[in-house]
């Protein structure tokens, strides 16, 4: 996958992004925000833009192992009809494929991601962060793989490179459980209620899968706003 | 899960104090909250000032 820290001269913008594995919103913001670094970085003398991810779990209640699809899982425990899950899923499908991503419904398993999210921080202490997020997102949408299982996890971080072994005795014990804990802690005091959540520079709040150009734009905003405050110090 | 199909301005403004504050950009866009991902424009979630229009 891309690299998308860019190398440049100011200081880096720094990205924190709160989202969650099963999220669709998540992975086409992912994308759209992918975009918008390349248009931006395509602009000379603009800054680097270096990402983290966090971790938000929309559905913490969620079993390992739960049985059913995503019309089931929305219908028994979000009380949405069978009918309005399945025209939600058709439309987030669609939107999905305008950014090129292949949402697969039928094969999805639904899942508890705490253990994913795990996985993202131990990817993080490894420098894979990014690779493991967008391995995870896709096994998900687009693969049917299961994210919530140690094994599962395992083995799709050995595909980008992990210990599979590391991994598994990372989750077992649990070692990154507190990280995830801290990210959601963060997470409440920031306010944050929905994902994915852009947080650019500590200082300016982004919130939902922006379109690429909003991304540019805010961007250009942060940089400005640097430079005048250089300006003014100077 | 669902999309917005449309985005919408941000102007909500919430404060806690002691809580770290966010100067809200952009537009509102597709969020996922509670594990439902709507389909209507969501106020923007964050401790967050709205940006003057």
């Amino acid at each position: 996958m891309t690299d998308l820290q860019t190398s440049a001269v100011p200081a880096s913008i720094k990205i924190d992004v709160w989202s969650d594995i099963a999220c669709p919103w998540c992975y086409i913001g992912k994308r759209k925000l992918e975009a918008g670094i390349e248009a931006y970085s395509a602009q000379p003398g603009t800054p680097a833009v270096e990402i983290e991810y966090h971790s938000f779990e929309l559905s913490p209640d969620t079993p390992v192992d739960f049985e059913g699809d995503e019309v089931d899982f929305l219908r028994n425990h979000k009380g949405i009809s069978a009918e309005q899950a399945r025209e939600m899923l058709q439309r987030v499908t669609g939107i999905a494929e305008d950014v090129g991503l292949h949402y697969d419904y039928d094969a999805l398993q639904h899942a508890n991601t705490v253990k994913a999210h795990e996985l993202i921080h131990y990817a993080k202490s490894k420098g894979l962060q990014l690779q493991a997020k967008d391995r995870l997102l896709k096994a998900y949408f687009e693969e049917g793989r299961n994210v919530g299982r140690i094994d599962d996890l395992a083995d799709l971080a050995a595909e980008i490179g992990l210990e599979r072994d590391d991994v598994v005795r990372s989750l077992e014990s649990g070692e990154y459980l507190a990280a995830v804990r801290a990210d959601q802690r963060q997470a409440r005091e920031y306010g944050i209620q929905g994902v994915p959540f852009f947080v650019i520079d500590g200082k300016y709040g982004v919130s939902g899968a922006q379109d690429a150009a909003t991304f540019v734009d805010v961007f250009g905003q942060v940089a400005s706003e640097r430079e005048t405050a250089d300006a003014a110090q100077a | 899960m669902t999309p917005a199909s449309e985005s919408m301005t941000s102007t909500e403004a919430t404060a806690v104090p002691d809580a770290p504050t966010l100067r809200m950009v952009g537009p509102s866009g597709a969020v996922c909250v509670d594990g439902v991902c709507s389909i209507e424009p969501v106020a923007p979630s964050g401790q967050a000032e709205a940006e003057p229009s």
